[in-house]
């Protein structure tokens, strides 16, 4: 049985509350590889994996410095997704993939006074939140949760958080990792580390035999029990704060986490691969690949049911660190392409040809969302791929690198969450530049995956409250 | 007396005597030490990334931190405070308690694979048995590790795991399995993991006296950044930090030993905001002599300068803004204009020319640091003035702010001024009474921080009233500049109350600002050194007792 949605219609299973608890049917992969899963493909939790690029994309514009940029990123027509619509721009690179994108044209955001253009794109990209004090430049948070945490606050088993992964250089603009956050001013620390990520989700690392897993997991137990019983006498100490409190709450939860996650590995090989990277880097070769092994693990943390929500996010705040190669040359760093200048301002001399070079950037971003879209259509179901099930979503702060500006925010989604979005189209939200749309687009992608407000059957509590209309936006509904 | 509009929430240590220097204000001081109010804590603060590492170092008396397949993750970092990882915002997330649990594997492994560290730390005694030599490390290392004595019952709780540790560890010897399993258990202990601190016995004033042990551990973490040695913890059993005067002692003893560097280093690298260094990147075109590791190079600079004013010349915030000795390579020479042999490895003792440099302000790496590729940057400098020296809230611009336009004739200084300070427009309200007196008496250093007299074809104009003290107080230049802000009261206050916060791991509060008035003012007036300003907070009430919870429900 259907329910409907502003006319649309959705599969029933998706307004299940709880379903957390329902897991593919793959309690122990044996690799990345492409394999079939079994049955239970109706009772798979949909999905969300987010991947963050900064500093806009190379799209039409007029900016002071090289004057009128052509388009170089947008499908030349809304509608239908084919290869003569994308040819040239960007998104060429994910034609393999166009029947599964749904590619949303003016997503929005509020220029919020976050007194600096990427502490506004990047900390409101999936809070839709306004800054926790308003005009702190570098030194902004965020006003409220974002979506990632959201999603995995509200669907994950056993209150798991989401995945958050980093690939970038250490530092830098608001302090590198600020995409995630479970609330307001609290952000999350990133996992640089594909290996470290992997490892926390399976809870043990190298590749013994079952017999040595199990020897090491009752060592582990013994431990853990030894350091839950003095957590919990702590818990009892009186005069304790609601912050120590929580604090000694989450670090149980966490233990506990760390043992429900086993069972979920990959192959030695790729073990190997993932123990054989670097975990920060500026070079732009590196920093992509470190993204492609964080989707590798997003991908597996998704089949296994150990998550439903990843963040991955590329750069700092400003992504200024992230030296890129094209043609055989290293970039000045990306943010300075982005600006078209030599400065992190908008002061030091015009870098000729930028906007190509940017273009050539997002190009690279492309890529390594194929080949997140690869790794995921590689789980097959009798009905569909993995990449059908849930939804993939390739987002950026600034719709474009001069202006910094907060309008048309690229946003490229791939599955339809198992056939809720629509896919196959570039739609272009109505209601223009003045339309807020950025946080409807966040609300369509929880209610999608399943998050709920209320008793309603759909979600429109995610940003800021102060946005006047922040309900799913119908016309991406299938 | 200006009064200003662009303040912003007050945010940081500012340390205005309330006469409208441009945002909120603090106390005047005045009121009598044991008055001072104490603001409520949290009783259990986690261990910081760079505790933890050091902590760990320390407790198998390491030369060197542990090597780990993959480091702990960065600590998070919080709106507005300038050290890592504000106190509340310490959490074990899974993340987090994943890598916990691997580096103390990890590092118990490679403990018990290197006999002179189990020697450190559970020598053996010709005669003694293993489980009698378990025991005597149980009662000696655990304590360290916890940083107060054990209880019976723990000391039971990790004696029944030593025993396990050879089922655990079957391919090594027993007491080598034991060892390794007890490290395990303790490097993931709360008891480890975070600053506890249990006193509760409240005093007639209605403050919680810390114990010698939470004393102890709150000192070492401020002055060394890792664990208290075995000397402090003996003070701490003995009594000696029931007092001031013990406090004192101990205090004085750890800033001479060099595991204060560290710490104190640290302090200086984010109250300078040295990680904006690595935003130096002077255009080749126009710099074609200059290192293109000046960066690193102007890094070096600081961290030499400031290891000298506080450990060899015991200055203090006067002689931070003030002092011409510094330390130069090759590079720098160059840019200072030295003569005499210099070599690009080596840092030398260098005294600066008068009438060009006078203390941090003038020197390559914040100049370099606040520039653009090609030009000085007077807006970037006059805002670190006003922000973190002077705890000033100054907002960030909207945004959208449009580029400087092209120069047309004019002066770095006329294109800023005339940028910002055009009549009627929001930029003016800030920048016209505010940053750009700040800033423009830096004109005389260019990008790089080389000294100059011409901006191109002009004469550079170093001329500002910039506030000090909430008063517009006309400079010639940047020297002139340096010498009012090291007699500023704003400033030392400011400095003050970096320290405060380094120390309390987490932004001044209300309550704080008393404290920081009154060291403030002493600094002032009585010139006292880094040292004496951290031996000063270190001795507080405030960073010897804790405040009561109000309600269970705060802080």
């Amino acid at each position: 049985m259907n329910r409907t949605f502003f006319g649309k219609r959705v599969p029933r299973r998706l307004f299940l509350r709880g379903v957390g608890g329902v897991t593919l049917a793959l309690p122990i992969l044996e690799g990345l590889r492409p394999r079939r899963a079994d049955a239970q493909a109706e009772t798979t939790p949909s999905y969300a994996i987010f991947f963050r690029q900064a500093d806009g994309v190379a799209s039409a514009q007029v900016a002071q410095e090289l004057g009128q940029e052509p388009e170089r990123f947008w499908p030349r027509e809304p509608g239908a997704l084919d290869a003569a619509n994308v040819e040239g721009r960007a998104l060429d690179e994910l034609t393999e993939f166009l029947p599964k994108l749904l590619v949303v044209g003016n997503a929005n955001m509020e220029d919020f006074n976050f007194g600096d253009g990427h502490a506004r794109g990047a900390l409101q990209l999936l809070t839709g939140w306004g800054p926790h004090v308003a005009g702190a430049g570098g030194d902004s948070e965020a006003g409220g949760e974002s979506l990632d945490h959201r999603i995995a606050r509200e669907l994950n088993r056993d209150g798991i958080e989401s995945l958050y992964l980093y690939a970038g250089g250490r530092g830098g603009w608001l302090g590198g990792p600020c995409i995630s956050h479970r609330g307001r001013n609290s952000r999350r620390t990133a996992e640089p580390s594909p290996l470290v990520a992997y490892q926390t989700m399976v809870g043990l690392s190298g590749s013994p035999d079952s017999e040595t897993i199990a020897m090491i997991r009752a060592r582990n137990k013994s431990v853990n029990d030894l350091v839950r019983e003095e957590l919990q006498d702590l818990l009892a100490m009186s005069d304790l704060s609601q912050g120590d409190r929580q604090r000694l709450d989450l670090h149980l939860s966490s233990i506990r986490d760390l043992e429900v996650n086993a069972g979920c590995r990959t192959t030695a090989e790729i073990e190997a691969e993932l123990a054989d990277t670097k975990t920060s880097s500026t070079d732009g070769d590196v920093v992509q690949k470190l993204a492609r092994l964080h989707m590798d693990v997003a991908a597996l943390a998704v089949a296994c049911g150990y998550t439903r929500s990843v963040a991955i996010q590329v750069g700092d705040g400003n992504d200024g660190q992230t030296r890129y190669w094209v043609d055989g040359s290293l970039l000045e760093n990306y943010h300075f392409i982005s600006h078209r200048r030599l400065s992190h301002d908008a002061s030091g001399a015009i870098i000729e040809g930028s906007d190509l070079l940017h273009h050539k950037i997002d190009r690279q971003f492309g890529q390594s969302f194929k080949h997140l879209l690869s790794r995921l259509s590689a789980y097959e179901f009798e009905d569909g791929t993995l990449l059908d099930k849930g939804l993939s979503c390739w987002m950026n702060d600034l719709g474009n690198g001069p202006g910094h500006s907060p309008s048309n925010c690229p946003v490229v989604i791939a599955g339809s969450a198992g056939g809720v979005l629509k896919n196959g189209e570039y739609v272009v939200l109505e209601g223009g530049r003045r339309a807020r749309t950025h946080v409807r687009v966040l609300n369509t992608i929880a209610t999608a995956v399943g998050c709920r407000t209320g008793d309603q059957d759909y979600c429109d509590d995610v940003g800021d409250t102060r946005f006047e209309d922040r309900s799913p936006l119908p016309e991406l509904f299938a | 007396m200006v009064a200003l509009a662009c303040g912003g929430e007050d945010s940081g240590p500012l340390p205005s005597d309330g006469q409208g220097s441009g945002g909120s204000a603090m106390g005047t001081g005045g009121g009598a030490p044991d008055e001072q109010p104490i603001a409520q804590a949290g009783r259990v603060r986690r261990l910081r990334k760079s505790e933890w590492t050091r902590s760990v170092r320390d407790l198998f008396f390491a030369e060197s931190p542990f090597e780990l397949s993959s480091p702990l993750p960065d600590d998070p970092k919080t709106e507005g405070y300038i050290f890592d990882g504000q106190a509340e915002q310490l959490n074990v997330d899974p993340t987090l308690w994943a890598a916990y649990q691997r580096s103390a594997q990890e590092v118990a492994r490679q403990v018990t694979e290197r006999p002179e560290l189990i020697e450190g730390i559970a020598p053996y005694k010709a005669g003694q048995d293993a489980s009698e030599r378990a025991k005597e490390f149980l009662v000696s290392w655990l304590p360290r590790a916890f940083r107060r004595p054990i209880s019976r019952a723990e000391l039971e709780k990790y004696a029944r795991l030593f025993e396990t540790g050879s089922v655990s560890y079957p391919e090594v010897p027993p007491f080598e399995g034991g060892l390794r399993l007890v490290i395990e258990a303790a490097l993931q202990s709360p008891h480890f993991l975070y600053r506890i601190e249990v006193s509760t016995e409240v005093e007639e004033d209605g403050l919680i006296p810390l114990d010698g042990f939470e004393r102890a551990t709150r000192l070492s973490y401020l002055l060394w950044g890792t664990t208290p040695d075995e000397t402090l913890l003996a003070a701490a059993d003995a009594g000696k930090l029931d007092d001031e005067e013990g406090v004192r002692a101990e205090a004085e003893r750890m800033l001479d030993d060099p595991r204060a560097q560290e710490s104190i280093q640290f302090f200086f690298e984010r109250a300078l905001d040295t990680e904006r260094y690595l935003r130096i990147s002077p255009s080749p075109t126009f710099y074609p002599d200059v290192s293109k590791d000046l960066p690193t190079i102007a890094l070096e600079e600081t961290r030499h300068f400031t290891f000298d004013i506080v450990f060899q010349a015991g200055g203090g915030v006067y002689d931070l803004l003030t002092s011409r000795r510094t330390f130069a390579n090759a590079s720098l020479a160059k840019i200072y204009g030295l003569s005499g042999d210099f070599a690009e490895d080596r840092f030398k003792l260098v005294e600066l020319e008068p009438g060009e440099r006078s203390g941090f302000l003038t020197q390559v790496g914040f100049l370099a640091s606040h520039a653009t590729s090609v030009n000085p940057d007077p807006i970037h400098r006059g805002v670190f003035v006003g922000k973190q020296l002077s705890c000033l809230d100054i907002q960030a611009p909207p945004a959208n702010v449009p580029p400087l336009p092209d120069p047309e004739g004019k002066s770095n200084r006329e294109l800023v001024a005339a940028h910002t300070e055009a009549p009627d427009t929001i930029c003016r309200e800030c920048h016209a009474e505010l940053i750009n007196p700040f800033g423009f008496p830096f004109e005389s250093y260019d990008a790089v921080g080389a000294y100059r007299t011409m901006d191109g074809p002009h004469e550079v104009d170093t001329k500002a009233a910039p506030l000090i003290d909430g008063v517009p107080t006309p400079v010639s230049d940047a020297i002139e500049f340096a010498e009012r802000l090291a007699g500023s009261r704003d400033v030392h206050r400011c400095m003050v109350g970096r320290i405060i916060e380094f120390a309390q791991g987490r932004k001044l509060l209300p309550e704080d600002k008393e404290l920081a008035s009154q060291i403030g003012e002493a600094s002032l007036s009585e010139g006292l050194s880094f040292r004496e300003l951290f031996v000063k907070i270190a001795t507080s009430r405030a960073f010897l007792y804790r405040a009561p919870l109000a309600s269970k429900e705060s802080p």
